[in-house]
């Protein structure tokens, strides 16, 4: 069974996923503040749920338009990496940034460390 | 040779009330960015900064009390060096004032900023809130921070060298 994601739509935030079996590649666009972070942690949750289903062991978060990302938005992924990391299941998680913007590889360091080898940051 | 124009720098504050008003935010973003792009010269050190103000601007939107926050953002020259200096300040209700001091001055105090930084990303989710705000400014920007308190406001200090887009003469 194919694990379906619902989206989200906002105007300052919003993604796009792709599904192929149990992997699911996740555009991440505009910026990720104190307002748009709920957002995300709502994503997250329905991802983890899809986890626990068996239907997603695989995430790559492209993050060539993603301009902000805040603390709320770092906790979020913290937690969700904690969550899928007590899991067991997942085999990789990666962000994959924009080379153009440098600040994304500094800002996602300490979920790196946080979550490697799980996670890979390119 | 590029030389430093003796005039160089820019600022800006806002007074207000900014409790819930996280709509405020991408303009201030905006205002830091035009004003790092016309004074610094590298991108990254723009991108640090406006990371570094959203951060203590989001702490006056989630936690002042209310009334005249301030948030005054500056390139400015300190004994003959660039730097770019944020202060906030804001009030802290007495139930949770010991608190926000408490953790304030352990992000101040700490010898390791990213070993701290590790230990509350790591413990994310075991509180309320993020909480990284401040220690993200401090370990991810590089910038020395600074607090005081009076009555029941609580004053920050971001600060740091920043490399200034420089003039041909």
């Amino acid at each position: 069974m194919t694990a379906i994601v619902d989206d989200i739509m906002g105007t300052a935030f919003s993604t796009k996923s792709l599904v192929s079996g149990d992997q699911v590649t996740v555009q991440l666009i505009g910026c990720l503040d104190l307002e748009t972070a709920p957002l995300l942690r709502r994503f997250l949750t329905q991802l983890a749920r899809e986890v626990d289903a068996g239907g997603l062991l695989e995430f790559e978060f492209d993050l060539e338009h993603l301009y902000l990302l805040s603390s709320s938005a770092i906790s979020h992924f913290a937690i969700w990496l904690k969550t899928l990391r007590a899991s067991k299941r997942v085999r990789q998680v990666k962000f994959r940034t924009n080379p153009n913007l440098a600040w994304q590889r500094r800002s996602l360091d300490a979920l790196w460390r946080l979550a490697q080898p799980m996670l890979t940051v390119e | 040779v590029p030389i430093l124009d003796p005039t160089w720098g820019a600022s800006f504050s806002v007074t207000a009330a900014f409790r819930g008003r996280a709509p405020l935010l991408p303009g201030v973003r905006m205002l830091v960015s035009d004003l790092c792009s016309q004074c610094l010269e590298h991108l990254e050190e723009t991108a640090l900064l406006v990371m570094a103000v959203q951060e203590l601007t989001e702490n006056l939107v989630k936690y002042s009390e209310g009334g005249d926050d301030l948030l005054r953002f500056e390139l400015c020259i300190l004994q003959g060096q660039p730097m770019a200096r944020i202060c906030t300040r804001n009030r802290v209700s007495s139930e949770h004032r010991g608190a926000a001091i408490e953790l304030v001055s352990r992000i101040v105090a700490a010898a390791d900023a990213n070993a701290l930084y590790d230990e509350m990303v790591a413990s994310s989710g075991e509180r309320d809130g993020s909480r990284l705000g401040l220690i993200r400014v401090r370990a991810e920007a590089g910038l020395a921070l600074s607090y005081s308190v009076e009555s029941d406001r609580l004053n920050i200090a971001a600060t740091g060298p920043v490399r200034a887009k420089a003039r041909e003469r």
